[in-house]
């Protein structure tokens, strides 16, 4: 029996293996969206609460994981649009620990590229952002997109080709700078 | 093909979303035009730059753990059988008010079927005469009452 089913079932522990499974492709997806580490751990454990009480409405397992993305994907829109995204507080106020095993200067580094992901993502609405992440990372065909998000494929065209526009922008005129 | 037909077909063609013809026409373009070849080296390269950045992002040490303590205490197997209790419930209760209030229940019977007969003779007079459709009448209020319970749960698990 698969872990969705028994995680449908009421069993607590088939769906710790479903998060255990997933969690690093929807913390992926909700950082994609929401453009910082804190407020991406924050959406993908909303995401999974979410999935938990509603894995019963859920007809089929096959299909697990696009639910799964779905859920990830509207709740950091959501969060973004409420105005609870980390984005308004200055990164210098967040003291946030250092994993186990990094050194400090791994640790400066880590939050170096996050910053630049940040500025890079900045300019981009989250609707874009969100199928950018999809077809980029999770590596998804436009159908599939579509599917995810419910969505004309149309849509994710135009969406894709102005995310990637913008993106593309902002690495040149980086580029320039340096 | 000219230039700005090719940079509009650029992110097409990297998805592979282009027919044989339009592939083949972009593939020779890009052959031999320089300005086109910056296009597409551009795009590579700030696609590989936005990948790399997600390289490093996972999960934090512990995140199961917090998801699985921060799940709701009620246990959905319960919430599973609701229809099922609900009828149960509904069966041994209706018993218990036969054992127990059948004398009181009878008289407040009476009241209504006279309040009908007063306020809607016809169907009061003609409704004892068909059992059929009084017990019909009644069953479809108990399908309506188990819709209801299951509407209720759908909406309590969403």
């Amino acid at each position: 029996m698969g872990l969705v089913h028994l995680a449908r079932d009421g069993d607590k522990a088939a769906f710790a293996k479903l998060v255990e499974q997933y969690q690093n492709r929807i913390v992926a997806v909700a950082y994609g969206v929401a453009g910082n580490r804190q407020d991406a751990e924050d959406i993908a454990q909303d995401t999974f609460i979410k999935a938990y009480k509603g894995i019963n409405s859920l007809q089929e397992d096959g299909v697990f994981y696009r639910w799964l993305v779905r859920i990830a994907v509207n709740t950091a829109i959501s969060h973004k649009q409420s105005g609870r995204s980390g984005e308004l507080i200055p990164l210098e106020s967040i003291a946030e620990p250092v994993d186990q095993g990094e050194t400090p200067e791994a640790y400066l580094e880590r939050r170096g590229e996050e910053e630049r992901i940040q500025e890079m993502l900045a300019p981009l609405p989250s609707d874009s952002r969100a199928v950018l992440v999809l077809r980029e990372i999770e590596g998804l065909g436009y159908e599939e997109i579509a599917k995810v998000l419910e969505i004309p494929i149309g849509t994710v065209r135009s969406r894709i080709h102005y995310a990637r526009d913008r993106l593309r922008r902002a690495i040149s005129l980086k580029n320039e700078v340096k | 093909m000219q230039c700005p037909d090719c940079v509009k077909l650029l992110y097409a063609y990297m998805d592979d979303e282009l027919g044989r013809e339009e592939r083949l026409l972009v593939a020779s373009h890009l052959k031999t035009c320089e300005a086109c070849q910056k296009e597409w080296h551009e795009i590579q390269q700030a696609l590989a730059a936005y990948r790399g950045e997600f390289a490093a992002i996972s999960a934090s040490p512990g995140f199961t753990g917090r998801v699985m303590a921060s799940l709701p205490e009620e246990s959905q197997s319960a919430l599973a059988f609701l229809p099922v209790t609900a009828i149960g419930l509904l069966l041994a209760g209706s018993a218990v008010i036969y054992a127990v209030f059948s004398p009181l229940i009878y008289p407040i019977l009476r009241l209504l079927y006279r309040l009908l007969m007063s306020l809607a003779p016809l169907p009061a007079m003609i409704l004892p005469a068909f059992p059929l459709l009084l017990y019909g009448g009644m069953a479809v209020l108990a399908v309506a009452f188990l819709i209801l319970t299951w509407t209720t749960r759908k909406v309590v698990l969403s």
